[in-house]
């Protein structure tokens, strides 16, 4: 009698139960939607609304506006651009070949860099004047039609000046950490002031460097002191990826050198490096990507302004300002009345970059690590 | 990932429309031949926002004439600019404000015109029927004491009072010719000039004080009512010193001018600009028609 | 003994050379992970004592409760500032934080395998993405929204607008969303199997076991997720400083223009001459920042030391 009068209050609750489940399960598909639809709507909306003005290839090519260095950068840029594009455009007919009925492993793999390489000299030669307006031209304060050709450059130069600055000290501490340190308290100690040093907002890397370089040195705004507090501020990761790259190399291999008589230092430098090498590339990536996207210290060391005399030269002791910097600039003081648009063209262009920055990579980190080299 | 990178490149290739647009002649440096531009020179300058449509005109026919120099300017505000060259990061510094006790024992001034200042509001139906205020009725909205149209004899809408950065020359002298100090409420803070005039325009009830090269048809330009009497921010009524918000345009230097900069200032002060160029920028006005003056803010 | 270390240490005949220059590139190395330590300790140095020469020409009294920030009247109260970085942080955090939590354990536990991977690697390009491009994209168009907003609920006559710390607030939220992502991502995945096994295995479904039994095997590194988000909420300036509006004064409620330390710091900066009180305070201000990141450090390794299953 309890049996039949429970029996259908189970199942009940059994259906209650995969109902219920079903709900929670669908409010946090909902809750995930919810979060991810920001950035896609916005990753979207930016290519479109700057797309028009940064990459808008110019018909009539656009007048050299004599700045000194004009020449080179504009090889450099349609350089770059063509092997993007080249590079890109290899990559379908590759996975064709590399699936076809006789895949040719050794032209497939080839065929993205040939093109590329067609591509960077096709465009250099022959598209250098006619790349979009926007990346070619000097800013304006007050008239519309401004572009950021000083502002991209600055902030390439910025990320190699860094990156010189922080891979070398970086690797070092890193290789001194996994395999030379003996004292463990120096090694706590490195290991406390590097989480500092990551856990620190940029605006401090910003004023030490402000107080540093600025104001005690007395060199005014530079794209050395930029470079310098933004190597800083990469520091903290250059040595973390480095040093878990480093210790992925498996130890048969060290021990193996190490018992053929080499030295520790010789093995570090020439079995373990390069075994690592893939992972530390792909750190020095991350930080460049990092630099592209920072503002705030720049902003007190690298200044806000572009300067005609010196726009497209390669001495760091000179201020400039960019991307990022720009963006900031353009919607906080700027006075030209086409800022909408210049703010949408300078995001596209930074959008682009910081993607362009993360593909890489993500491709070099497939190499790293366990994968070993070349896989 | 890499479907990703390769749809978004591509998306970027396809957008990009061709840009048919013929590059005009933008009156840049006859520098085509760009490989003689090795020897050129800059003048840099920084600081008030007021000033700059002036430097830019400036800069436009300098730089025509003489295409070696190159004239940079930048934004910041008044104290910026003041600090800026007192530090020697720029050349000149432009300001709507004498320089600071303190600093003026290393600056030099040169006062290239005169700027006029108004309270300008969103335009509505709340403040149709008052084109101006007094003294008072100002200083009590900016203080905070009157928040809506409608104590001044619009319709019923909230103020919004859009401050000035504290950096701003534009803030320190509306301040000092209406409130008698910085005693400003405070609020929302907007110092880009351009940026501030949008938001007059889309905020309903918005009011701020800008120069009067930004005044334009959209916005509501307020005069100041003094015995009952309407004084508009036109140029007789600042060169006579009846309406009360104005002031001298400076651009300081470190020292006494030298080289370039010396050469430009010379320009900007010389009676081919000033009475030639200088009337035809909206809003500024040359000293030499000034009846009335002031030595300090 | 002494042969075989001998062989160890390399035994060829410009060994004397050889060692030196071993010795030399070890203390490279060295010196290279010393450097580190140093800058951190310069950073301090430099900026505590700029800062605690702020805090006395200003008066410790009146940075912390002062509700005045007037640095060209000699005022120099930091409390709107303290409370702004705080209130946005804490808004990111609560609108930012929890809903990622949950979304990662959606994308890991529950949701198709392709799916897992797509979401993982748009959040990785969400966290690339510059802070000012998500400050301007703010501007343009949460601002107006949240004007119209504002206005819908206070009425047309209330002083409110779309800048203020609810803008913060969302703004601060989204970008820090996608690193919470990830690192919960990252910490739900590394949960052993035998764990969600035991669960399945005595009835509970699989979202409760997502629920009830992953997310609290693993709180320590998702609290340790939310520390990181605070942290970088606290410090973000450029973006902030778009959206916050700049009115250096308690805010009345959400909608009202206000500041926050590192907003205010960079715009200061701009006008304040170097070795003046203004600008000496605006390093004490920022003491109260690094303040925030030091205690973050420490939390850190306080978590990190107990959490389990965790490298």
């Amino acid at each position: 009698m309890t049996a039949l009068a429970s029996r259908p209050q189970r199942s009940i609750k059994r259906r209650n139960d995969r109902t219920g489940e079903r709900v929670l399960y669908g409010a946090l598909a909902v809750l995930a939607a919810i979060v991810l639809a920001p950035y896609v709507v916005g990753i979207v909306y930016l290519l479109a609304a700057g797309a028009m003005r940064a990459g808008a290839f110019s018909q009539y090519a656009v007048p050299l506006q004599g700045v000194s260095g004009e020449t080179g950068y504009r090889l450099l840029l349609s350089a770059c651009m063509g092997f993007t594009l080249g590079y890109v455009v290899g990559l379908a007919p590759r996975a064709v070949l590399a699936r076809g009925k006789s895949p040719r492993p050794r032209l497939a793999k080839a065929l993205p860099r040939v093109l590329g390489l067609l591509g960077a000299l096709t465009f250099a030669l022959l598209l250098r004047d006619h790349m979009p307006r926007f990346l070619l031209t000097l800013p304006s304060e007050t008239k519309a039609g401004g572009g950021v050709g000083p502002e991209l450059f600055n902030s390439v130069l910025l990320a190699a000046l860094s990156t010189l600055l922080s891979a070398p000290i970086g690797v070092g501490a890193a290789l001194y950490l996994a395999r030379f340190a003996r004292a463990k308290r120096f090694v706590t100690l490195a290991r406390a002031a590097l989480d500092t040093l990551a856990s620190l907002p940029s605006i401090i890397y910003g004023l030490f460097g402000f107080l540093l370089f600025v104001v005690m040195m007395n060199k005014g705004y530079s794209l050395f002191a930029g470079a310098c507090s933004l190597a800083l501020l990469n520091l903290p990761i250059m040595v973390a990826v480095s040093e878990e790259s480093l210790r992925n190399v498996p130890r048969d291999l060290e021990d193996a050198s190490l018992a053929l008589g080499t030295s520790k230092v010789r093995t570090a430098l020439f079995v373990s490096l390069p075994y690592a090498w893939p992972g530390i590339l792909s750190a020095i990536v991350l930080s460049i990507g990092r630099v592209f996207a920072e503002s705030a210290p720049l902003i007190m060391t690298a200044g806000t302004t572009v300067s005609r005399a010196t726009a497209y030269s390669t001495d760091p002791l000179r201020g400039g300002e960019s991307l990022a910097v720009h963006l900031w600039y353009v919607n906080s003081a700027g006075l030209a009345p086409d800022r909408d648009a210049v703010s949408a063209g300078t995001a596209t262009v930074l959008l682009v970059l910081v993607i362009a920055v993360n593909a890489i990579a993500t491709r070099l980190a497939r190499f790293g690590g366990a994968n070993g080299r070349g896989a | 990932m890499r479907t990703l990178q390769v749809t978004v490149l591509s998306c970027l290739v396809v957008f990009a429309g061709c840009d048919r647009s013929k590059p005009a002649p933008e009156g840049e440096a006859v520098g085509t031949t760009a490989s003689t531009v090795g020897e050129s020179r800059a003048v840099r300058a920084s600081g008030s926002s007021a000033l700059q449509p002036l430097v830019n005109a400036a800069k436009e026919k300098y730089e025509a004439s003489h295409p070696k120099t190159s004239i940079e300017v930048s934004a910041g505000g008044s104290k910026k600019g003041l600090s800026d060259v007192a530090s020697g990061a720029v050349d000149v510094g432009n300001s709507d404000i004498f320089a600071a006790a303190d600093q003026k024992a290393t600056l030099v001034d040169h006062k290239v015109a005169v700027v006029g200042f108004a309270v300008m509001a969103n335009k509505g139906a709340f403040n149709e029927k008052v084109p101006a205020l007094t003294k008072e009725q100002i200083g009590q909205i900016f203080t905070g004491a009157i928040k809506n149209w409608k104590e001044v004899g619009g319709a019923s809408q909230a103020i919004a009072v859009i401050n000035r950065a504290p950096g701003s020359g534009t803030r320190t002298v509306f301040g000092n010719a209406i409130l008698g100090g910085d005693r400003f409420v405070e609020s929302q803070t907007e110092d880009n000039s351009g940026q501030l005039v949008t938001k007059l325009k889309s905020t309903p009830g918005a009011i701020s004080y800008l120069a009067l090269s930004f005044a334009q048809d959209g916005l509501w330009v307020g005069g100041i009512v003094k015995d009952g009497k309407t004084i508009e921010p036109t140029e007789a009524n600042i060169t006579s010193g009846a309406y009360p918000i104005w002031s001298y345009e400076h651009m300081y230097t470190k020292g006494e001018a030298k080289g370039a900069t010396k050469e430009f200032l010379d320009y900007v002060l010389g009676t081919e600009f000033q009475s030639s160029v200088l009337p035809g920028v909206k809003g500024f006005i040359p000293v030499a028609k000034m009846t009335a003056s002031k030595d300090i803010d | 003994m002494a042969a075989a270390a001998r062989m160890l240490r390399g035994t060829n005949a410009q060994g004397g050379a050889l060692r030196m220059a071993e010795r030399v590139f070890r203390l490279t190395l060295g010196a290279c992970a010393t450097f580190a330590i140093l800058a951190t300790a310069a950073i301090f140095v430099y900026l505590a004592r700029t800062g605690v020469s702020g805090i006395a020409q200003a008066g410790i009294g009146d940075l912390t409760t002062g509700t005045r920030w007037k640095p060209e009247a000699g005022s120099y109260g930091g409390l709107p500032l303290v409370i702004g970085t705080l209130a946005t942080a804490l808004g990111a955090v609560l609108l930012g934080g929890i809903g990622s939590i949950l979304a990662a354990l959606w994308a890991v536990e529950l949701a198709p395998k392709w799916v897992r991977a797509t979401y993982r690697r748009f959040m990785t390009v969400g966290v690339a993405i510059p802070s000012v491009v998500y400050g301007w994209l703010a501007l343009v168009h949460l601002v107006p929204l949240l004007r119209s907003f504002a206005v819908g609920i206070y009425g047309p006559d209330a002083q409110v607008g779309g800048e203020g710390i609810a803008a913060a607030s969302l703004l601060l939220g989204t970008m820090i969303a996608p690193t919470i992502v990830i690192l919960s991502f990252d910490a739900i995945a590394q949960v052993p199997q035998s764990i969600r096994d035991a669960s399945y295995a005595l009835g509970v479904s699989r979202v409760k076991t997502g629920l009830f039994v992953v997310l609290p095997y693993v709180w320590r590194r998702l609290l340790l997720a939310l520390f990181f988000g605070f942290g970088r909420a606290a410090g973000e300036t450029m973006a902030v400083q778009m959206v916050i509006g700049g009115a250096r004064k308690l805010p009345e409620n959400l909608f009202r223009p206000t500041t926050t330390i590192s907003a205010q710091v960079v715009m200061d900066m701009q006008n304040a001459r170097p070795g003046t009180t203004e600008s000496n305070v605006l390093y004490s201000m920022s003491l109260v920042l690094l303040l925030v990141s030091v205690l973050g450090v420490l939390a850190t390794h306080l978590l990190s030391r107990k959490s389990k299953g965790a490298p």
